[in-house]
């Protein structure tokens, strides 16, 4: 059965599009077919994160969402960058659908908006013509109307935080959002943790302030911010802490529904 | 008052619109915003599944579906197996914002440095983060 999996924070430059990148990337590996979505229209990213430029998109979730395609047409194979194709032996297909990074595009969406309902049609589309195992939603940050479908619809949640008071109080807002909509899987990962920490401690609290399991923390890496998104970090770094805590979130994705 | 009348006059009182936001569905009453959540979630719901949620006759669930129809919140379709209801989205509004508001950096990714830049191999963003990266390497190390 597919699964939906949102990956969303409240904040910005909490990671998400990394996290969601490896999450896919991960996925894909242990041999499920994965689509990837950049639903952050206003501030594309994680195509970066798969190799591509503008270059390299003809068809983008925009002109989807403007009528002007299918949204199969927006779809791009993305399995032979990631890991750059060198040692990286992907085990299933993951196929990208990436906004546009065009700032005419950007600009006229935001100006005019858009149908919903076509962005709805488009994941159930892509889940069942790709059959896909997982579609991964990489969302934009707070709660907009793409954010708040992406929660409604997800079997899976999982929310970023970062330790740091904003990233705090605005989730907490998130987990009520999600709560209302009746997310039946929602997890937190704590991202950029120092290392100082006591984890253990960290994550216990976390989980009673929103009463919901923190599902990894990953730790704050200057190895991570080296790379600088040109790859998928837990591939080409298998055995960093980081890598291990992705591994971790997978776990949990793939525990849903067994 | 039972939950269906409940739920019909909270229908009521809604102003009728084109489609329904998802923030709005978080402001609708809990066994209101159950059903829409489901409806939201699989993509459609027929009358029989509706009912059970509700715990009410098809007959009454029937009547709430169509009122909901009636003021824009679901959309309804008549296949074999019977009604079929789904989600009616709004669509998103646009912003207000001026609509020349990215030119500058259309232009910046367009101008003839740019491309002049691009055609030594990197586009002047990379090219620009590849020199912090060499400063970052100049940088003593940490102890």
């Amino acid at each position: 059965m597919s699964k939906i999996i949102s990956i969303h924070s409240f904040r910005g430059g909490t990671g998400k599009s990394n996290i969601s990148a490896n999450v896919a990337s991960q996925l894909a590996q242990r041999g499920n077919r994965v689509g990837v979505i950049d639903t952050d229209i206003q501030s594309p990213g994680i195509h970066v994160l798969f190799g591509m430029d503008d270059e390299q998109i003809d068809k983008s979730l925009n002109d989807y969402l403007w009528g002007r395609c299918k949204i199969e047409e927006t779809v791009y194979n993305v399995s032979a960058r990631v890991g750059k194709g060198e040692v990286i032996v992907m085990g299933a297909d993951i196929f990208l659908i990436p906004s546009s990074i065009r700032a005419g595009e950007i600009a006229r969406v935001l100006r005019e908006g858009y149908d919903v309902s076509l962005l709805n049609e488009g994941f159930r589309a892509l889940v069942s013509r790709l059959n896909l195992d997982y579609l991964v939603i990489d969302t934009h940050p707070g709660l907009n109307e793409e954010t708040l479908l992406s929660i409604a619809i997800s079997d899976v949640l999982f929310l970023i935080l970062r330790p740091d008071q904003q990233d705090f109080q605005g989730t907490a807002v998130t987990v009520d959002v999600a709560r209302k909509l009746e997310v039946p899987n929602l997890f937190l990962i704590i991202n950029k943790a120092l290392s100082s920490y006591d984890f253990d401690e960290l994550k216990q609290r976390v989980e009673e302030i929103y009463d919901s399991p923190v599902a990894a923390i990953l730790p704050l890496s200057e190895d991570v911010a080296r790379m600088q998104s040109s790859d998928i970090f837990s591939l080409r770094y298998p055995d960093h802490p980081v890598s291990e805590a992705i591994r971790r979130v997978v776990d949990y994705v793939e525990a849903v529904g067994k | 008052m039972g939950i269906l009348k409940r739920l019909q006059q909270e229908i009521d009182e809604r102003e009728k619109h084109e489609g329904v936001t998802l923030a709005e569905l978080l402001d609708l009453s809990p066994p209101l915003r159950r059903l829409m959540n489901r409806v939201t979630r699989y993509g459609e719901l027929t009358v029989a599944q509706a009912a059970e949620m509700l715990e009410e006759t098809p007959e009454n669930t029937a009547k709430m579906l169509n009122k909901l129809v009636d003021n824009g919140f679901l959309l309804r379709e008549q296949r074999a197996e019977g009604w079929v209801y789904q989600v009616h989205l709004a669509r998103k509004r646009g912003t207000s914002l001026p609509a020349d508001l990215w030119t500058p950096l259309a232009e910046q990714i367009e101008s003839p440095e740019a491309e002049a830049s691009d055609s030594e191999g990197a586009p002047p963003a990379l090219d620009t983060f590849r020199h912090i990266g060499e400063i970052q390497r100049e940088k003593p190390q940490d102890p």
